[in-house]
C-alpha cells in the first residue's frame, strides 16, 4: 500500500485540488438462509429447506446467533462509542432484506443495536435487493420487486428510504447506473478496478455513461482490503496495521484525491477477523488517528455523491465485482452447475409468480440468493480455497445436490415439470 | 548432495501381480530413477519380467529356477495373494488339490521369511552399495530387517495397507500384526500412504509420530479403450440405462454389502440404473445372495476377474465409479476413474480422499446419503460434467513424480 495512490499525482495535476479526503465507510451486512442437507428422497415430503436444527453451519439459527456474538454486536457498541466520541465520525451501511427477517425472527436485540445507529442520523443505508440476488443480470421485474421489498423492510424497521444502490457483491454494470438513475437514486457504488480505471484514481467521484446527475463511488480496493483481508496477515509486509499507519496513508492521498472509499463487509470486524487479531483496536483508533489532520473527514455516500463534482465518465459495458483477482461474476457463474442452477431458477419466473403462494415465492426468492451459487465453486478449490472459509458445505457438489433437490421440490410444488 | 542408492524390497511386479501393491511399486521405482535416485528392486523369486528401466534383482537367482507359468504355477500363485482370507485361502488350496498340485506350497509365512533368509545369504559386498534400504510392507520386512541387519544402513518401511485395513473391522491375525509391528519398529522411519493410515501406525502399532512421514500415492492413467467385450453393456447405455460401477476385491475391507444396500435404495428411485461389480474375492457368493435376498439381482452385473485393460473399458462405459470401502489406506481406484473422465464417490475412510476435493464423499456406512450422491450423479447432467472435468484436472495432478521428489528429501535426510 502507498505506492499506489501515489502514482496517479502527476496526470492528475491540472485538477483543482484543495481539499483532504473523506473517508467513506460502507459496511455490507448479509447473511443467507442456508439449504440443510437436503436429500432426493426428501423431494415430495420436506418443504422446509431452511430450517436444519442440526450441529452443521447450514443451521442458520446458530450461526446468525454466532456472528452477532462475535461481530455485530460488539461492532455496533464500539461504533456507537465512536458516534458519541467524534462527532465528525459517520459512515454507511447495508442490510439485506433476508439478514434482516432472520434478526427479527433470532436475534430482536441485535436488530435494535442497527436501529440505535441508525436513529443517531448520522449512518445512512444504501439500497439493495431483500433476497441478496443477482435477479438484475437474469430478470429485470424480478429485480425491481426485490428492491421494493427491500425499501418496504428498511422504511418499517428504521424509517429511512436509501438514496444510493449497492448490488449484491458489487455486481456493477452501465445500465444498472441508468435503472438507478431513473429510478431516483443519488449515487451507485461500485469496485475501483483498474483495469476500468486505467491512470484513473477511485479517489474521485465518477459519472456512467449516458446518464444526467447520478454519481459513481468506486471502492479504493487496497486501502479496503488492508483491512478486510491483509488485516491478520503476518505474512504481509504493512503487518500490523495500527490506526496511526492507516492514517498516514490516508494523508498520503492528500492532493491526489477526494475520497477515499472503504467498502467491505460488515463482518470484517470480529468474524473474518477475530477479535484476537486487534480489529477491534483498530477501528477503535481509526476515526481518532485519521481526524488528527484537520483536514480530514468522515462523509457518508450521499454526502459524498453531493461534496464532489463527477471528474470523468466511467465507462463499465461488462460486469464488475468485487470478487477474486478477475472481480468478474466467476465465483458465481464459473461452471456448469451454477448456471444450470441460475437459467433453471430463473426459467421458472413466470410459474411460480403464477401460483401467488405467498410462502412458494417466498422460497423461491430465498434460493436466489447468490450464496447459494458461490457456494458450488469449484475455481479454488484445487488450491488456496479461499472459498471454502465461507462455505457450510464439505464440497462444491454437496452444495449443488441439496440446492437442486430442493429447487425440484420447489417446481413439484409449484406442479412445474 | 550425491545421488542416492536405494536397495528396494518388493513382492510383486507387474504383469505379475495380484493387488495393488506391484503397480505401486513400480510407479515408485520409474519415478524415483526420473528423479536420478539409484534404485535396485529386489523380488523374491524369479520371474519373466518386461522391465528395462529399473533393474531387477531376484534373492533366489542362485538357486537357478526356471521361470516356466504352468496352469499350477499360477494356482499356486494365487494362494500366495497376500490379500485373501483365510477361507479363500483353503478354497483356493483345494481348487489347486484338484488340478493336481502334488507338492503343498509353503505357508505365506513361510515365504516371507524364506525372502529373508534368502536376502541373508548374498554377499554383504553386494548390499553395502546401497545407502538406503526400502521394504515395502510386512510381506518384504523380514528381506529388509535382514539387509539393515547386515549393512547397518537406514531402513525404510513403506505401509501400503496393515492388517487392520484388510480385516476391516474383525479380529487381526496376530502373525502378521507381529510381522508388520517388527518391521515398523526396526525401521529408521516409516512412508504411510496417507493421513488415515498414519493414524493406524502411530496408535495400533506405537509407533512414534516424528518417525513417519505421509506420502501419498500417485497416479498413472491408462489410455481408454473399450474391448468388444463390453458391448452389451455399451447397449445397455445406449437405451438411456445408467451403469454404477465398483471394481476391488469383494472382501469385507471394501465395503461392496454397503454398495448393495446403496443399490437398493436407489432403485427405490430410479429404475434404469445397473450395478457393475468387477472383481473376485471372498464375498462374492454372500453379495450375490444379498442382492436375491433384496429382490434387485437383476439390476446387478458381476463380471469376475478383470485386466487392466477390461478395467478402463468399464470406467469408460460407467456413469460413476463407487469406492466404498469400509478402510482404505489410499485407493487408487478413484483416481483412475478420474483419469478416464468417470466421476467418482469415495468413502470418507479412505486416503484418496485426502488429496481429492473434486468427488463426493461418503462415509461407508451411511448407505442412505450414498445413495442420495448416487441419485444426484445420475439426475443431474451438469454435476456430472463438473465432477468429470475438474476431476479430470485434478487426477492428472496427482502423480508418482510428486511422491518421488518427497521420498527422495526423506532419503536424504535420513542417510
Amino acid at each position: 500500500m502507498g505506492q499506489s495512490s501515489q502514482k496517479n499525482e502527476t496526470s492528475l495535476s491540472n485538477h483543482q485540488l484543495n481539499v483532504m479526503p473523506s473517508i467513506a465507510l460502507y459496511l455490507k451486512t448479509h447473511q443467507p438462509f442456508r439449504i440443510k442437507h437436503y436429500r432426493a428422497f426428501d423431494v415430495g415430503y420436506d418443504h422446509e429447506y431452511f430450517n436444519d436444527q442440526s450441529d452443521k453451519n447450514t443451521n442458520n439459527v446458530k450461526i446468525l446467533k454466532k456472528i452477532c456474538e462475535k461481530s455485530y454486536k460488539p461492532t455496533n457498541k464500539l461504533l456507537l462509542e465512536l458516534l458519541k466520541k467524534h462527532p465528525e465520525f459517520t459512515f454507511s451501511i447495508s442490510l439485506s432484506g433476508v439478514l434482516l427477517e432472520q434478526l427479527e425472527a433470532h436475534a430482536p436485540a441485535t436488530l435494535e443495536t442497527f436501529k440505535k445507529l441508525v436513529d443517531t442520523g448520522r449512518v445512512e443505508i444504501l439500497g439493495e435487493t431483500y433476497y441478496h440476488s443477482l435477479s438484475f443480470y437474469y430478470s429485470l421485474s424480478e429485480f425491481e420487486i426485490q428492491v421494493k421489498l427491500q425499501n418496504k423492510i428498511l422504511k418499517r424497521l428504521f424509517g429511512v428510504t436509501p438514496k444510493v444502490f449497492s448490488n449484491t457483491e458489487l455486481a456493477y454494470r452501465n445500465d444498472l447506473a441508468l435503472w438507478a438513475e431513473n429510478n431516483g437514486y443519488k449515487g451507485v457504488i461500485a469496485e475501483g478496478w483498474d483495469p476500468v480505471l486505467g491512470w484513473r484514481s477511485p479517489n474521485f467521484v465518477y459519472q456512467p455513461p449516458h446518464t444526467k446527475k447520478i454519481k459513481l463511488l468506486l471502492k479504493n480496493y487496497r486501502m479496503s482490503d488492508d483491512i478486510a483481508f491483509r488485516f491478520s496477515n503476518k505474512e504481509w509486509s504493512e503487518w500490523p496495521l495500527t490506526a496511526d499507519k492507516f492514517a498516514h496513508w490516508v494523508n498520503a492521498v492528500n492532493g491526489n484525491g477526494e475520497t477515499v472509499n472503504l467498502f467491505m463487509d460488515y463482518e470484517t470486524f470480529g468474524e473474518h477477523q477475530w477479535e484476537s487479531t486487534g480489529i477491534f483496536d483498530f477501528l477503535r483508533h481509526m476515526p481518532k488517528e485519521i481526524l488528527k489532520n484537520k483536514d480530514n473527514g468522515f462523509k457518508t455516500v450521499s454526502e459524498t455523491c453531493k461534496a464532489y463534482n463527477v471528474k470523468d465518465v466511467v465507462d463499465m459495458p461488462h460486469i464488475v465485482t468485487w470478487a477474486d483477482t478477475e472481480r468478474d461474476l466467476t465465483a458465481w457463474t464459473g461452471n456448469s452447475m451454477q448456471q444450470s442452477s441460475l437459467s433453471e431458477l430463473y426459467r421458472i419466473e413466470n410459474q411460480i409468480l403464477a401460483t401467488k403462494d405467498k410462502v412458494l415465492i417466498d422460497d423461491w426468492r430465498k434460493l436466489q440468493t447468490s450464496d447459494h451459487v458461490y457456494y458450488m465453486c469449484t475455481k479454488w478449490s484445487a488450491d488456496g480455497d479461499v472459498h471454502k472459509y465461507f462455505s457450510p458445505y464439505d464440497s462444491p457438489y454437496e452444495a449443488f445436490i441439496s440446492f437442486t433437490n430442493a429447487l425440484s421440490d420447489l417446481k413439484l410444488r409449484a406442479k412445474i415439470t | 548432495m550425491s545421488a542416492k542408492k536405494v536397495l528396494m524390497f518388493g513382492w510383486e511386479y507387474p504383469p505379475h501381480h495380484s493387488g495393488g501393491l506391484g503397480v505401486a511399486c513400480k510407479g515408485i521405482a520409474h519415478a524415483l530413477i526420473d528423479n536420478d535416485v539409484h534404485v535396485c528392486f529386489m523380488l523374491p523369486k524369479t520371474l519373466a519380467l518386461n522391465e528395462v528401466k529399473v533393474p531387477i534383482v531376484f534373492a533366489d537367482k542362485h538357486l537357478n529356477q526356471a521361470p516356466v507359468a504352468t496352469h499350477l504355477e499360477i494356482l499356486a500363485r494365487e494362494l500366495q495373494n497376500p490379500y485373501i482370507s483365510s477361507v479363500e485361502y483353503e478354497k483356493r488350496l483345494t481348487i489347486f488339490m484338484n488340478a493336481g498340485g502334488k507338492i503343498i506350497p509353503r505357508s505365506l509365512f513361510e515365504q516371507v521369511d524364506y525372502y529373508g533368509a534368502l536376502v541373508s545369504t548374498l554377499s554383504k559386498k553386494e548390499l553395502d552399495q546401497y545407502d538406503v534400504i526400502h521394504a515395502h510392507d510386512w510381506l518384504c520386512f523380514k528381506a529388509g530387517i535382514a539387509a539393515k541387519k547386515m549393512t547397518d544402513k537406514p531402513f525404510v518401511a513403506h505401509i501400503h495397507a496393515t492388517e487392520f485395513d484388510r480385516c476391516g473391522g474383525n479380529t487381526v491375525n496376530q502373525d502378521v500384526y507381529n510381522r508388520e509391528r517388527e518391521g515398523m519398529h526396526t525401521a529408521d522411519h516409516i512412508i504411510t500412504v496417507s493421513e488415515l493410515t498414519k493414524r493406524t501406525v502411530v496408535e495400533h502399532y506405537g509407533v512414534d509420530p516424528s518417525k513417519v512421514t505421509v506420502v501419498h500415492n500417485g497416479n498413472e492413467s491408462q489410455p481408454h479403450v473399450v474391448s468388444e467385450k463390453y458391448t452389451a453393456l455399451a447397449k445397455l447405455k445406449q437405451h438411456g440405462k445408467k451403469i454404477v460401477l465398483f471394481a476391488g476385491r469383494i472382501t469385507i475391507q471394501k465395503g461392496v454389502d454397503y454398495f448393495v444396500h446403496a443399490a437398493r435404495k436407489v432403485l427405490e428411485y430410479e429404475k434404469g440404473v445397473y450395478f457393475l461389480v468387477a472383481g473376485t474375492g471372498d464375498m462374492e457368493d454372500q453379495i450375490k445372495t444379498l442382492t436375491r435376498d433384496l429382490g434387485i439381482s437383476e439390476h446387478f452385473l458381476f463380471t469376475g476377474y478383470y485386466t487392466l485393460q477390461d478395467q478402463t473399458s468399464m470406467y469408460t462405459l460407467a456413469d460413476l465409479v463407487v469406492m466404498p470401502s469400509v478402510s482404505e489406506p489410499f485407493g487408487i481406484i478413484p483416481l483412475e476413474a478420474m483419469s478416464n473422465g468417470t466421476p467418482v464417490i469415495v468413502s470418507k475412510q479412505s486416503g484418496v480422499a485426502e488429496v481429492i476435493t473434486h468427488a463426493l464423499k461418503v462415509d461407508f456406512w451411511d448407505t442412505d446419503e450414498m445413495a442420495n450422491q448416487i441419485l444426484a450423479v445420475i439426475h443431474h447432467p451438469v454435476l456430472r460434467e463438473t465432477l468429470t472435468k475438474e476431476g479430470f484436472t485434478q487426477a492428472k495432478g496427482i502423480t508418482w513424480d510428486k511422491a518421488a521428489k518427497k521420498m527422495k528429501l526423506l532419503y536424504q535426510t535420513i542417510s
